[in-house]
């Protein structure tokens, strides 16, 4: 009893005891409490994401599996195939022309196909009365006739058909006619490798009036940095190196960065050709290591890194050559930086006794700009979302500037030009593209592309200076009119 | 409303910290880690009794699974039961102020603390505090005689104290 008495009165002093806590304490609650909701957030933009990726994901592969049971299903439909016997009416030839569209069966009507005399099957098979469901019409076999490149199926009968060609083994749309006027081929989504079957069912829906768009016009721009460089030949490279560099000196490439217009023209293959007009720069960056010398005893001076440059072989002489070609400095770029030292302080004799082991860099970067006209060609291969492109090509550039600048602490000082450079020159080009179409006229790209000099940029028989580059090109296209 | 809730709670349930934990620092990370629970799962209240009973056992709850983590050992043979004797222990404890009663059991050895607490505060029986702590119900007993005795020592300890300086 006694413990019971004590435990109740303790409690009863104990209950509803407040100490005030200390401030951080909520301060650390806040914090922990935002950065929960912080990964909440992220994580309910990464679930969001998952989720429509799982419904995309979903929705393509019911896309894809229903459309093949739709197919097995017509397979299943065929039944008791006739072989075709005697003569038909051949009716002239008409390219069909293709839909990938579903069709809309209406009325029956009967179809027959014959087999014409430059088309070799095997065996081609007809349903007497196709009704409303597609229903296999035949099966062709690739064609053995030398004199023709595709199979000819023809079906006999005025009425409108569709022709639903189930399977597409070795043959492409191109491939094939079929010889009823106003005739559809449906096409399935993918070739597969067995004899194609002909299926088909009748209508007469509303002839269908196919539009035939020959080319289709696209234009865009585009832009890319790239990474330039250059091939030049071994002897170049060894005289140079050897009659003019010491092991302070050396050449490397720059980045730059190129864009432009251009225009496609796509016929109903896969094949597209592309002209515009691009800018690009190509050039290299001539790197030379000094030491600086300081001058002891001559007090009132700084010497600066700008110092070298009186002693430095890149400009101490009024030609310096180099892979690309002599540098020819400007009448006032001696004087201009003699000029900038003077005003910081900087000592310019050039009989300096005594040295410092401080060494600086000096940079000259060689640039040639063009105006390039590109003549490519570009094969579709894939012709999905997005599209895999193939593209080789020429281009004639046009030199438009060159010019040497002086790098010094980032900022580029023109300090002359390279001797001896072409006023043209002509590059090929390869690229591997990736466009994805955004609606109907705007396709959004990206291209790695590689670019090589097929002739020197140098008009001096000498030099065989050759840049090449290699870029990333982004884009936008839009696509005008068919015609 | 997280602020509301933390200004309307936050020193009751120190006070609850602080009797259930060893020290002040350990009271804070239970305070913190509570109210951190209470605003995570806060849509888990079922109001099935008051919302400061829910904050409060979430509390407790929190300061029991530290003392798990920081177990005191305790030997087998350290179960004793001691009866308190003196009569005049109710009259001392109800003449003492509730904030010294509040600064003995802060000083209870852990080991006592948690099952006086439990015991007394919560309401718990020995095997549900056995349970709780993960040790045996004659552990429990005992360690509740030796938090009483030990609150009744330093009682009295006080009281002659208080006697003395009166004199």
């Amino acid at each position: 009893m006694l413990e019971k008495s004590f435990d109740k009165i303790v409690k009863e002093k104990l209950n509803g005891i407040e100490v005030e806590p200390p401030a951080y304490v909520w301060n650390a609650i806040n914090q922990h409490m935002l950065a929960e909701k912080r990964r909440r957030r992220v994580l309910f933009y990464w679930q969001s994401a998952a989720a429509v990726a799982l419904v995309v994901l979903s929705v393509g592969i019911i896309f894809f599996m229903s459309d093949r049971n739709v197919r097995k299903k017509q397979l299943a439909k065929v039944e008791n195939p006739v072989t075709v016997k005697g003569e038909q009416p051949v009716i002239e030839k008409q390219k069909a022309y293709v839909e990938k569209n579903a069709l809309t069966p209406v009325n029956t009507a009967s179809a027959t196909i014959k087999e014409t005399e430059s088309f070799d099957t095997e065996k081609i098979t007809r349903q007497s009365s196709i009704g409303t469901e597609r229903q296999a019409i035949g099966i062709v076999t690739k064609k053995s006739d030398t004199s023709a490149n595709h199979p000819v199926v023809n079906l006999a009968s005025e009425t409108t058909k569709e022709v639903y060609l189930a399977k597409m083994d070795y043959l492409s749309v191109s491939e094939i006619e079929v010889a009823v006027p106003d005739v559809r081929l449906v096409l399935p989504e993918k070739s597969i490798s067995k004899r194609p079957t002909l299926y088909a069912y009748n209508t007469v829906m509303p002839v269908y009036k196919p539009k035939y768009r020959k080319f289709k016009f696209i234009v865009g721009g585009s832009a890319s940095p790239a990474y330039n460089y250059r091939n030049v030949s071994e002897s170049q490279y060894s005289s140079v190196v050897h009659n003019v560099y010491d092991s302070s000196t050396s050449e490397s490439g720059v980045v730059s960065v190129s864009g432009g217009v251009n225009m496609r023209v796509e016929d109903k293959s896969r094949w597209s050709f592309e002209t515009g007009v691009l800018y690009s720069q190509v050039g290299q960056e001539v790197s030379q290591t000094t030491n600086h010398n300081s001058i002891s005893g001559i007090s009132g001076y700084a010497m600066a890194s700008s110092d070298n440059f009186k002693r430095n072989s890149l400009i101490s002489t009024n030609k310096f050559n180099n892979t690309m070609g002599p540098i020819r400095y400007n009448n006032n770029t001696s004087m201009g930086i003699e000029q900038n030292l003077h005003k910081s302080g900087v000592y310019l004799e050039s009989s300096v006794n005594t040295f410092s082991s401080q060494s600086e860099s000096t940079t000259l970067k060689q640039l040639l700009d063009y105006i390039e006209v590109p003549l490519m060609v570009r094969y579709s291969v894939l012709n999905k979302k997005p599209v895999i492109t193939l593209a080789g090509g020429f281009s004639t550039n046009f030199l438009v500037d060159n010019n040497v600048y002086l790098v010094e602490n980032g900022e580029y000082v023109n300090a002359g030009e390279t001797e001896g450079i072409s006023g043209v020159t002509y590059s090929s080009t390869l690229g591997l593209g990736m466009e994805l179409p955004l609606g109907k006229s705007i396709r959004f790209s990206l291209e790695p592309r590689f670019k090589y000099y097929l002739s020197p940029v140098n008009s001096k028989g000498y030099n065989s200076f050759r840049p090449y580059s290699f870029g990333i090109w982004g884009g936008v296209s839009f696509m005008l009119n068919s015609y | 409303m997280q602020r509301d809730l933390y200004n309307m709670f936050s020193s009751k349930m120190y006070g609850v910290c602080l009797q259930y934990c060893k020290d002040q620092t350990e009271a804070e990370d239970c305070l913190q880690e509570g109210f951190i629970k209470v605003f995570t799962n806060i849509k888990k209240y079922r109001f099935e009794g008051s919302f400061e009973g829910w904050v409060r056992r979430i509390m407790v709850n929190t300061t029991i699974e530290l003392f798990r983590k920081k177990k005191p050992i305790t030997s087998i043979d350290d179960v004793v039961l001691v009866k308190l004797e003196n009569e005049t222990l109710e009259e001392d404890v109800s003449e003492i102020s509730r904030e010294e009663i509040f600064e003995i059991v802060k000083e209870l050895p852990p080991k006592y603390r948690m099952v006086f607490n439990l015991y007394t505060l919560d309401g718990l029986s020995h095997k549900e505090i056995a349970k709780t702590m993960d040790i045996t119900v004659g552990t429990s007993k005992s360690n509740l005689s030796r938090a009483r005795k030990w609150i009744k020592d330093r009682l009295t300890e006080r009281m002659d104290n208080k006697e003395s300086a009166v004199c």
